[in-house]
């Protein structure tokens, strides 16, 4: 075989050890008569194994096993069903005339800005929270990085007393939630207040002279409940959630099943 | 790890990782895609036995979740299509001095994502090329093809750089 009948892909797959033990044989014979081949293969070999080693990866650990398959679409089942049978109850009972008021509002507004979502990415999020925020009292938006949720979207909605900060975080697997900060604090107690409208889950509270609303569509209820007590434990702070917190908040991503957003 | 697919899996994570790193070029999303293959192969309903396919199976959950996401944030569909217009082919003339790791890494960076991905899984991950054409779902002749032609425009990169190694000069006693 001659250097003319040796391409540089043949070299390559030479190298890569993907000939045939006859071609292979062929190719090796031509590369110990002619130095100009052993060169290339030389570069060849040092290319692919500087290649190799430039990648620097960090220690990873292998994530906590989602449930069994079955298990998944038996609680998936359930929480169907719960919903089914008793959402209209449960708004009865435990929505107050002032609660109903906000929660219809506050989905349009979550769908407004999650749904849209090139409008969100426009959004220069990070500039309007920090001109928004101070403009309601006691209003304080958490970093919720830890739970792997980014703020996608800031606007005030709304004027006056009734003026609505409105944050949405956007997830890497398709998570979307909305916090809502407004002034007006009738009907709302200090306490976690959980309601939920078909796929649509929002908890409600407040901290001072301020009322929050958050909201999801789609998210793990369990991962979802412990993000909305990490939002309230820090609007009742005023501070960044705290390092068990936010461990809490990881695993919770890692045991939880990708939104259905 | 007492589940034996996970302990499977495990093995893979930092190969994963550098095709990861390959296909999205910054670290905190590489971690992330790794994190969500895993969790799928885990919750896979049947895995491939041998190894080789086993492999192949895992590169291409981990390429699915890239695909999905980059629809997902509206970028070209055409983004892993091969756009090959370097000759590649020809032997390369360049002065083996160039070769070192920042250069080689810098330049891989700014390769078309394609053909980072190509050579990532080749020399990076270890797949024969069997085992790419099925992660990548093309006849094992383009795969020959693409990391012959990726090689040569990495190696052409690499000439072009003017990043170069500064010499260390070395005293006696120091190291």
């Amino acid at each position: 075989m001659t250097r003319s009948e040796i391409t540089f892909e043949t070299l390559n797959a030479y190298v890569d050890g993907e000939l045939d033990t006859p071609t292979a044989a062929e190719v090796a014979r031509a590369v110990a008569e002619q130095p100009a081949l052993a060169r290339q293969v030389a570069v060849l070999s040092r290319l692919r194994s500087t290649v190799a080693q430039s990648i620097e990866a960090p220690d990873l650990t292998l994530p906590a096993p989602p449930p069994p398959r079955r298990l998944r679409m038996a609680i998936a089942a359930s929480i169907a069903f719960a919903l089914f049978v008793g959402g209209s109850a449960l708004m009865a009972t435990l929505d107050g005339p002032a609660q109903r008021d906000w929660l219809t509002p506050a989905l349009r507004l979550h769908h407004g800005w999650s749904v849209d979502s090139a409008a969100a990415q426009q959004t220069r999020a990070a500039l309007f929270l920090a001109r928004y925020a101070r403009t309601i009292p006691d209003a304080y938006v958490p970093d919720l990085s830890a739970a792997r949720l980014s703020v996608e979207h800031v606007s005030m909605e709304g004027t006056g007393r009734d003026r609505t900060l409105l944050v949405g975080y956007g997830g890497t697997r398709g998570c979307k939630v909305s916090l809502m900060i407004f002034p007006t604090v009738s009907g709302l107690s200090e306490a976690l207040t959980r309601h939920a409208a078909g796929r649509n889950e929002a908890y409600a509270w407040r901290s001072g002279n301020a009322g929050y609303v958050i909201v999801s569509e789609g998210m793990d209820p369990k991962r979802f409940r412990l993000v909305a007590e990490s939002v309230r434990r820090a609007s009742i702070e005023h501070l960044p959630v705290n390092t068990e917190t936010r461990t809490a908040l990881r695993r919770s991503r890692e045991t939880s099943t990708p939104c259905a957003a | 790890m007492s589940d034996p697919r996970g302990a499977r899996i495990e093995v893979y994570l930092k190969r994963l990782y550098g095709y990861a790193f390959s296909l999205s070029g910054n670290h905190h999303d590489s971690e992330d895609l790794v994190h969500e293959c895993a969790l799928r192969a885990l919750a896979a309903g049947k895995v491939p036995i041998d190894e080789p396919a086993f492999r192949a199976w895992l590169f291409r959950i981990l390429r699915n979740i890239f695909l999905d996401r980059m629809r997902q944030k509206k970028v070209a569909e055409d983004a892993l299509e091969p756009e090959f217009s370097v000759p590649g082919t020809e032997f390369w003339q360049g002065d083996n001095r160039f070769f070192n790791g920042l250069t080689v890494k810098m330049e891989m960076a700014k390769l078309p994502r394609p053909q980072r991905e190509i050579i990532a899984l080749v020399d990076i991950v270890g797949l024969s090329y069997a085992e790419a054409s099925r992660c990548l779902d093309i006849p094992v002749g383009t795969v020959m093809s693409r990391v012959s032609r990726a090689r040569g425009a990495l190696l052409q990169a690499v000439t072009r750089s003017n990043v170069q190694a500064l010499p260390v000069r070395k005293k006696n006693g120091m190291r």
